[in-house]
């Protein structure tokens, strides 16, 4: 490439009032969405730290009482916010973020951000990666329309191929010098705000920065993706009206319809499962299993398994080993529905992953998404940990009562003046729950997990490239 | 370079508008029916419509599904619970705990019972999801011992479409339209000014303002005939023929805003043509226009509706509730409050406090209480904030005809924030009405237990499934027709206004 062409481009684009107006634009979008989600993420990240504190307190703290009344008190648990997403909440305000975790219950996230958001909000972009994804793609193709086919037009492409330029040389210095400057305008502020909202939220086990990077470089690549279409379809046009229509024309494609459409295409091969359904059936096999003739049915089973024929003859606590039983058919219920539920959930994402050959905008929201850790993965990831962690204190509560037998314990079985002492935990059983911590998908696990979509994301620009090559190649005076 | 100038001071002679107008209109109107990219444009919007109709009606049958398999759920339980009478009227050895028993009241409704409360469609529901995606349309009454909010009940589906938005006829209509209108009428005239054919119309002795009605008033005849037309076949997909009369009142007000939308769209394509900058700007600044209208306005209405209308936090909602429950029992929960809940709301069983005030009927029903008056200022806070957003959004719709127009849709489709959020507190209502209704019959059988028959295990006390408060609720088109007019009446002005700003710039030909 020659660099003094690549300098005189420079030199005329940081000149060009279009470049100013877009500069101004994408900093003023920006600014103003990620004020609005910092100032909620700050507030929600701090309310979630202390209420994680107090519940881990009235836990620890709660009055001695039957182990399973302590297992219906329960915890809430809460899913970490990702500082990346201030800039690309992805699915987290569609999903909820806390869990009230209790005997029994495999409970619903709630805290669904959407849903005390204004109803307006889907109207408009109000993420900086709506701006990023929607907004930028049209201003950077306003910039790149008129590379070509404006010269054309004017006739100045002929003077400048006839002073001896090579077409190909002339292409790089000009994309090359666009690209300089849309990433400039694309990661600057990015990297900024990234920064500002890497440092003020707590990184969570997230490996923040080498996500805020990476998010950043696809975000750049994606500006790149647009300019290279806005160049090929530069050097096909005729005239700069032509250039822009049909550069606007693509991106509507693109960006506005292919998107939308996509889900229709999607819903058509992997049907999203109905939660309606999944929960019907477990609780149709709940009510097959939970009654009173099952419950007879196996306590007579368990006591002939221990080679008893009274719940006196036992070692263990019956109370608790019917409890344990339940728990465990309960577990292998949600295991098997709610395991078929979300595979299909996340298969269905996976194909949004593929579907980033139809439109880059798809791939780059797969990838945005993943390395702002907030993703589906992330979020499927957050839900099986919270209800391992119930079993936990479930399984934990109950084999308190099975080691403790209300019958074969001298201190709880009943006197002349005293009624039975039933048994109570204390907070050494409480004590023997850790707190609830998650481990969210680790950095290098997200770029695995990306690979797809980034892959055809680079496929784009890749593709954009050569076109314009062979493009630039064939023009003649 | 040789240029034809064009004299703009000296006015020129034109021949009566009213003789050519219609020549020209109809001219104009063959030209564009001739033109590919007009058929393009339209056979695009109205695949569109077709996917979006489609979509409009898996979504009205989703609906009608979920709604079928509710009933279904509680058709189930009653009917569990009638076998369980049936069977346990034997005498029998096996001891029957009170969250096995369907036949008692309290177990019946703790355990057994299935309640919901459904949002039913409107006849238009399919034109446009709304809020329907991210707000239940049909909420399950909880019972239990976790239920915090009234609205945690959603279908959590593909939040990755939810996220993208619905492919809905409002989308095809509000947001795909005007690109499709920008696409026929963005480089008219100033496409011509472009290729010098404006020159020689001018040289004619015609006004510019008569050109430029001939020219766009054909495309908005056109357009209005194909989309209207379009949207109106989709709506007959959907279901419009079993419109009743005052929804077809309300279909005809919002054909009557889509048109005035049409026209708006147009008239700022006018508008871009009048300050004769040429085809490229004027394409430029349609589609900025697109932009501003459809993103950044609505973006902006969002946060200032987000700042006057924070949202109060659930978060502290939920560490109020856990004090609750805590001070609950650390204030006597286990007699103290039991009692003297049972001791005002019913005096007659005063004397039987101490016995009764253990009983876990009374506990619970004080227990609930107690919770419900702790939290009832902060679960008011979430409902008052629910409506005044829905109304502070319908008044912030009017920074731009996209919002205004999408809420006449939603409106129309029962599935915007404010029937929504009214619905939710009808929702509350109705679970307070079934847990008032169940009260009586549970203190009944907590103070004066009483076997059917000897050595029958269960309680047998409750038999009034029939009875349960059913949650009721309708299809209001008031609203929907209020919301309608309102649209078109806004819609009216923005138009008259453009077309007024770009005749203005129209008075004469460019110099």
């Amino acid at each position: 490439m020659n660099a003094n062409l690549l300098r005189i481009e420079l030199a005329l684009l940081v000149r060009d009032i279009r470049v100013r107006w877009v500069a101004i634009i994408l900093v003023l979008m920006t600014a103003t969405t990620f004020a609005v989600a910092l100032r909620d993420s700050l507030r929600f990240s701090d309310e979630f730290h202390i209420v994680k504190q107090a519940e881990r307190t009235r836990w620890l703290e709660q009055s001695a009482k039957d182990p399973h009344s302590a297992d219906h008190f329960g915890v809430w648990i809460f899913k970490p916010f990702s500082p990346l997403g201030v800039l690309d909440p992805g699915i987290d305000p569609y999903v909820g973020r806390m869990v009230r975790i209790e005997a029994h219950l495999f409970n619903d996230a709630v805290f669904r951000a959407v849903q005390d958001a204004t109803p307006l909000t889907r109207s408009g972009s109000t993420t900086v990666a709506d701006i990023m994804q929607l907004v930028v793609p049209l201003l950077v193709m306003l910039l790149g329309y008129s590379i070509f086919a404006a010269d054309r037009e004017r006739g100045t492409l002929r003077l400048a191929l006839g002073s001896g330029a090579a077409p190909v040389q002339w292409l790089a210095a000009r994309f090359s010098a666009l690209f300089i400057v849309t990433a400039l305008l694309v990661s600057a502020p990015l990297l900024i705000l990234g920064a500002i909202a890497a440092t003020l939220l707590p990184d969570q086990g997230l490996q923040i920065w080498p996500r805020l990077l990476l998010w950043i470089i696809t975000h750049t690549l994606y500006a790149g993706i647009f300019l290279g279409i806005a160049v090929v379809i530069s050097l096909m046009a005729n005239t700069a009206r032509a250039a822009l229509a049909a550069s606007l024309a693509t991106w509507v494609l693109l960006c506005v319809l292919i998107p939308r459409l996509q889900i229709v295409g999607i819903e058509w091969i992997a049907p999203t499962p109905s939660y309606q359904d999944t929960r019907a059936q477990i609780n149709r096999e709940m009510k097959a299993y939970g009654t009173v003739e099952g419950d007879a049915q196996r306590v007579q089973e368990f006591l002939t398994s221990q080679g008893v024929h009274a719940a006196d003859e036992l070692d263990v606590d019956l109370r608790g080993s019917m409890m344990l039983i339940n728990e465990r058919h309960h577990f292998a219920v949600f295991d098997k529905y709610f395991g078929e539920f979300f595979a299909g959930l996340q298969r269905q994402d996976r194909l949004y992953g593929y579907a980033g050959l139809l439109s880059p905008k798809i791939a780059l929201q797969s990838v945005s998404e993943i390395f702002a850790a907030t993703d589906y993965a992330n979020h499927t990831r957050f839900i099986w940990a919270g209800e391992h962690y119930r079993r936990l204190i479930s399984e934990t509560m109950i084999q308190a009562l099975i080691d403790n037998p209300q019958h074969n314990n001298p201190q709880h079985q009943a006197t002349d003046h005293q009624p039975p002492k039933k048994y109570l935990g204390d907070k050494a059983l409480w004590e023997r729950v850790p707190p609830f911590e998650f481990h969210p998908i680790t950095a290098s696990s997200a770029f695995s997990a990306a690979a797809i979509p980034l892959l055809l994301l680079l496929g784009w620009l890749a593709l954009t490239v050569i076109a314009a090559r062979i493009l630039a190649a064939r023009i003649r005076l | 370079m040789s240029s034809l100038t064009l004299n703009t001071r000296v006015p020129v002679r034109t021949v009566s508008g009213l003789t050519l107008l219609p020549r020209m209109l109809t001219l104009e109107i063959r030209l564009l029916l001739t033109q590919p990219l007009t058929w393009l444009v339209f056979i695009a919007l109205w695949v569109s419509m077709g996917i979006a109709a489609y979509k409009g009606i898996e979504f009205v049958a989703q609906n009608h599904a979920a709604a079928a398999q509710a009933l279904a759920e509680q058709q189930s339980s009653v009917a569990t619970a009638k076998a369980a009478h049936a069977t346990y009227t034997q005498p029998s050895d096996l001891a029957i705990p009170m969250w096995r028993d369907a036949t008692s009241a309290y177990g019946f409704l703790t355990q057994f019972l299935v309640a919901h409360a459904e949002k039913p469609p409107t006849p238009l529901t399919g034109i446009a999801v709304g809020v329907a995606d991210i707000q239940p349309s049909l909420v399950r009454l909880s019972f239990s011992f976790s239920s915090v909010f009234d609205d945690v009940f959603y279908d959590i589906g593909s939040a990755r479409a939810t996220r993208l938005g619905a492919f809905d006829l409002a989308f095809v209509l509000i947001y795909l339209t005007p690109l499709g209108l920008i696409a026929l009428a963005g480089t008219r005239l100033s496409g011509e000014q472009d290729s010098g054919i404006l020159r020689l119309i001018a040289a004619q002795p015609i006004s510019p303002r008569l050109v430029a009605t001939a020219k766009f008033a054909a495309i908005a005849i056109v357009s209005t005939i194909a989309i209207v037309g379009g949207a109106a076949l989709a709506l007959t997909a959907i279901d419009a023929v079993k419109l009743s009369a005052e929804w077809a009142v309300v279909s005809m007000w919002l054909s009557f805003a889509l048109t005035l939308y049409i026209v708006f769209w147009i008239a700022l394509c006018a508008f871009a043509a009048s300050l004769w900058r040429g085809a490229v700007t004027a394409l430029a600044l349609l589609v900025v226009a697109w932009t501003l209208i459809t993103v950044v306005l609505p973006a902006t209405a969002t946060l200032i509706l987000e700042a006057i209308n924070p949202a109060p936090s659930r978060i502290a909602y939920i560490d109020q509730s856990r004090q609750a429950q805590t001070a609950f029992y650390d204030l006597g929960g286990n007699t103290r409050i039991p009692g003297e809940w049972l001791v005002r709301r019913y005096p007659a069983l005063a004397s039987r406090r101490d016995e009764l005030s253990t009983t876990s009927e009374v506990v619970r029903y004080a227990r609930d209480d107690f919770f419900r008056t702790s939290l009832q200022a902060r679960r008011e806070a979430f409902a008052h904030h629910a409506i005044a957003m829905a109304q502070s959004a319908e008044h912030l719709s009017l920074l731009s005809p996209v919002l205004v127009l999408d809420n006449a849709f939603q409106t129309a489709a029962g599935t915007d924030a404010h029937r929504h959020a009214t619905f939710m507190q009808a929702v509350g209502e109705h679970g307070q009405a079934i847990w008032k209704f169940f009260e009586p019959r549970v203190i009944a059988q907590a103070a004066n237990p009483r076997a059917i028959c000897n050595g029958c295990q269960a309680r047998l006390d409750f038999t009034a499934y029939d009875d349960i408060p059913a949650f009721t609720a309708s299809t209001d088109a008031k609203r929907s027709l209020r919301a309608a007019r309102n649209g078109c009446v806004y819609l009216a002005a923005l138009c008259a206004f453009v077309l007024v700003a770009t005749g203005w710039h129209l008075r004469q030909w460019p110099s």
